[in-house]
């Protein structure tokens, strides 16, 4: 109890001392646990284990904090939004210095993905749906997850993605078309 | 089941608990760091010790109304890192720094903190139960704030300090253990 009143006080103050400041990093801790299930996730889906996807995960909500307390920045309209394309730029950091290139067309790292994670307890059939989302390529795999796992709307996924909404709505539809037919294979 | 409502099913997977408090404490420890202590100074000064000046009141009569009740005292005498109140405690720190006229008071008070970030240490190490994390984090914190003091290590916090790190390593391997231990216990239930 007393951690959510020192947690309230510290947000309280910045909504009397810094509003534009304050509105996001209030809205980063207005659902803080569920964002973070949710950046885990989009991360984890994404590299090789749980311990790495929370080190980025932990990585992308500091970064978006330094960035949010700096005195000269942009407005964050969509918090969600950013944290989420900052959680991409860590994972597509992590493997620009692991050399690797991803967000290809193929699925690569494909020996990388196959799912042999243990550390989470996950169902059967959801072990299955997550091998066949690796079989996609990296974008079209992180654009479903957005979308339907992490119910993102277009206009946050156009975001996340630097694409258009057309383009994002187009992608998801050639995605989810695409992990039809590897399940129904 | 459709495929939408499938992909919906992975929502179960999730970062563990652990992990969501102490990235949380982080956050909020780096919040009162960021009410203080803004990164770019940018604003003219009369406009930063305005601001100083709105952000310090409102928390001047937190600590104060903290530090008169005897759990808020707890908060900000002896809160240990990992402690609930340790973020205040730190706020309250920084309240004094930002306070302090003059660099050598400044170095002065960067001394008497680092005393208290070691003396924090040596309790956690003397702990039966602690994450050797939190023993690092506080030596860390007593690097930064001694460095800043501008003041060499003494004889004494030479010797109390290779004890702490010795204790660390202890820890470690303890923890280490330990996680152990409970992984083969776990494995066992399951196997039932």
């Amino acid at each position: 109890m007393w951690y959510n009143v020192i947690n309230s006080v510290f947000l309280r103050l910045y909504v009397m001392n810094r509003d534009k400041q304050n509105k996001a990093i209030s809205d980063l801790m207005a659902d803080y646990n569920e964002l973070v299930d949710q950046v885990f996730r989009f991360v984890y889906f994404k590299v090789s284990g749980k311990e790495l996807a929370q080190d980025l995960t932990q990585d992308s909500f500091l970064s978006v904090l330094e960035y949010l307390q700096k005195e000269e920045r942009e407005e964050i309209k969509n918090i969600r939004a950013f944290v989420f394309r900052t959680a991409r730029n860590k994972v597509i950091d992590y493997y620009r210095k692991k050399g690797r290139v991803i967000y290809s067309d193929e699925a690569v790292l494909a020996e990388e993905k196959k799912f042999t994670k243990d550390d989470i307890a996950i169902k059967q059939d959801a072990k299955m749906l997550i091998e066949k989302l690796n079989l996609l390529g990296e974008g079209d795999k992180e654009i479903l997850t957005m979308r339907y796992v992490e119910d993102l709307d277009i206009k946050e996924i156009a975001q996340v993605i630097g694409k258009s909404q057309v383009a994002a709505r187009v992608q998801i539809f050639r995605a989810t078309k695409k992990l039809k037919k590897l399940i129904e294979k | 089941m459709n495929l939408k409502e499938e992909l919906k099913n992975l929502k179960t997977i999730k970062a563990d608990n652990d992990f969501k408090i102490a990235l949380r404490l982080k956050i909020l420890e780096k919040i009162g760091g960021g009410i203080l202590m803004p990164q770019n100074r940018t604003a003219s000064v009369r406009q930063t010790i305005f601001m100083k000046k709105a952000v310090l009141v409102p928390i001047v009569l937190i600590v104060a109304i903290l530090g008169t009740s005897t759990l808020g005292a707890y908060a900000s005498q002896s809160a240990l890192p990992g402690d609930l109140f340790y973020p205040v405690k730190l706020a309250s720190e920084r309240v004094q720094m930002v306070l302090a006229a003059g660099e050598s008071k400044k170095a002065e008070l960067h001394l008497k903190f680092s005393k208290k970030r070691l003396e924090e240490a040596e309790k956690l190490a003397e702990k039966k139960i602690t994450k050797p994390e939190l023993i690092k984090s506080a030596m860390e914190r007593y690097e930064k704030e001694l460095s800043k003091s501008e003041k060499p290590l003494s004889e004494e916090a030479i010797i109390r300090r290779q004890k702490i790190l010795d204790k660390i390593e202890e820890k470690t391997k303890d923890y280490n253990s330990g996680i152990k231990e409970s992984v083969k216990k776990a494995k066992e239930k399951t196997k039932r």
